[in-house]
């Protein structure tokens, strides 16, 4: 009989698994994973603050902020001062940036594809956790 | 407040068009010049055909402090949404809280004919009956600041004491625990499912709606004042067919 699989290196397939996503989706739609989801919030809930949004997308402030600056290069969202207090910015989608959504969305069903071979890793993950719950 | 017509602040407008949104919009001063006979108040040809074709593309609602039946008299096109009376018509208010609204009224109305001085009653103020409120108007007074004074004298004594939203020229009285707008304009959200809105007022009961601290509520007042609380403004009513037109561009 084979050795079973390691858990870490399930861990570490998965780790592959969504990497290798995150760079497909990159290349056939321009957005990585997190830019495609901070554009995906800001549709729903247009003018957010960036303190909303980091917390929507569970993304660090430093973190967010980069993310934000290179859609903004790309004009696909737009960061303004809030009127009622300048020190806060509102973040909002532009009409570039619901247009590469849109495309993005019909191709991510496609990009994500792959997931279905992440439940085979996660299966392996997961009997590991509760045999470690039950020995102790 | 920052000019609604700048290219940033249309871009965020225009964001609002990308998922369901409601439009809400106050009558007097907003969709209608403010006239001194509140009577004679009419919404133009135009802006009526406006507001009739954005309602094709987006949910759009009027938030008045009329009562419903007069919005509707002088709407030629009456969208789904009409709330009147400040929030109390229009959103499914029980009849019996409305029926105790509407006998309290009516006991302001004869104590206010009572005691208010007759100059006053002679010199131009009017009190109006909208059923579920009262609205005491001294456009026409040739004394206004007297006028004023003499209402508010009279209103904070009432039995029930009344919520009082002062408006331009106007003083509105309203039954106690009666919603404003601003918990109108979220109430009519929550009972829609929709997260987002737009709201355009010119008064200070509408300060109700652009205080919200919901940063999903675009506001924006007619006429530019530094104490607002919106967050936008036009310069003056004359431009509310502006707004309509690049909003409905933004759908086109
Ligand atoms: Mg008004």
């Amino acid at each position: 009989m084979d050795n079973p699989q390691h858990p870490l290196k399930s861990v570490f397939n998965v780790g592959l698994l969504l990497h290798n996503l995150n760079k497909e989706a990159e290349r056939k739609t321009g957005l990585s994973i997190v830019q495609w989801s901070i554009l995906k919030y800001l549709i729903e809930m247009p003018a957010t603050s960036a303190q909303e949004l980091s917390e929507a997308v569970r993304l660090h402030p430093s973190t967010l902020t980069q993310s934000l600056k290179r859609l903004s290069r790309k004009d696909l969202i737009i960061v303004t001062e809030d009127p009622r207090d300048l020190r806060k910015k509102i973040i909002s989608l532009t009409r570039n940036g619901k247009k590469i959504l849109d495309y993005s969305d019909q191709q991510m069903e496609q990009i994500a594809k792959p997931l279905t071979e992440i439940r085979n890793e996660l299966f392996i993950v997961e009997n590991f956790l509760i045999s470690l719950k039950s020995s102790k | 407040m920052k000019k609604l017509f700048n290219s940033d602040n249309l871009k965020i407008l225009e964001s609002l068009s990308f998922t369901k949104t409601l439009y809400a919009f106050d009558f007097d001063g907003t969709l209608s010049k403010i006239v001194t006979e509140p009577g004679k108040a009419t919404i133009s040809m135009t802006t009526n055909l406006l507001l009739e074709e954005l309602s094709t593309h987006a949910p759009v609602a009027v938030i008045s402090g009329r009562s419903i039946a007069d919005l509707k008299k002088h709407l030629k096109f009456v969208p789904k949404h009409v709330i009147g009376n400040h929030g109390l018509e229009g959103l499914g208010t029980r009849p019996d809280v409305l029926e105790t609204a509407h006998k309290i009224c009516a006991t302001w109305q004869t104590t206010i004919k009572k005691h208010l001085p007759a100059e006053h009653l002679k010199s131009g103020v009017e009190i109006e009956d909208k059923k579920f409120s009262l609205a005491i108007h001294y456009r026409k007074s040739i004394a206004k600041k007297n006028a004023k004074l003499a209402i508010l004298k009279i209103a904070s004594n009432l039995d029930p004491r009344p919520r009082m939203i002062l408006g331009k020229c106007v003083v509105n009285l309203l039954p106690p625990g009666a919603p404003h707008k601003g918990v109108a304009l979220v109430e009519l959200m929550l009972q829609n499912g929709i997260k987002s809105a737009f709201y355009i007022g010119d008064d200070d009961t509408d300060e109700d709606v652009f205080s919200l601290p919901n940063a999903r509520i675009f506001t924006v007042r007619v006429g530019n004042k530094r104490t607002s609380q919106a967050q936008y403004y036009i310069q003056k009513q004359s431009e509310i067919n502006k707004v309509f037109k690049t909003i409905l561009h933004f759908f086109r």
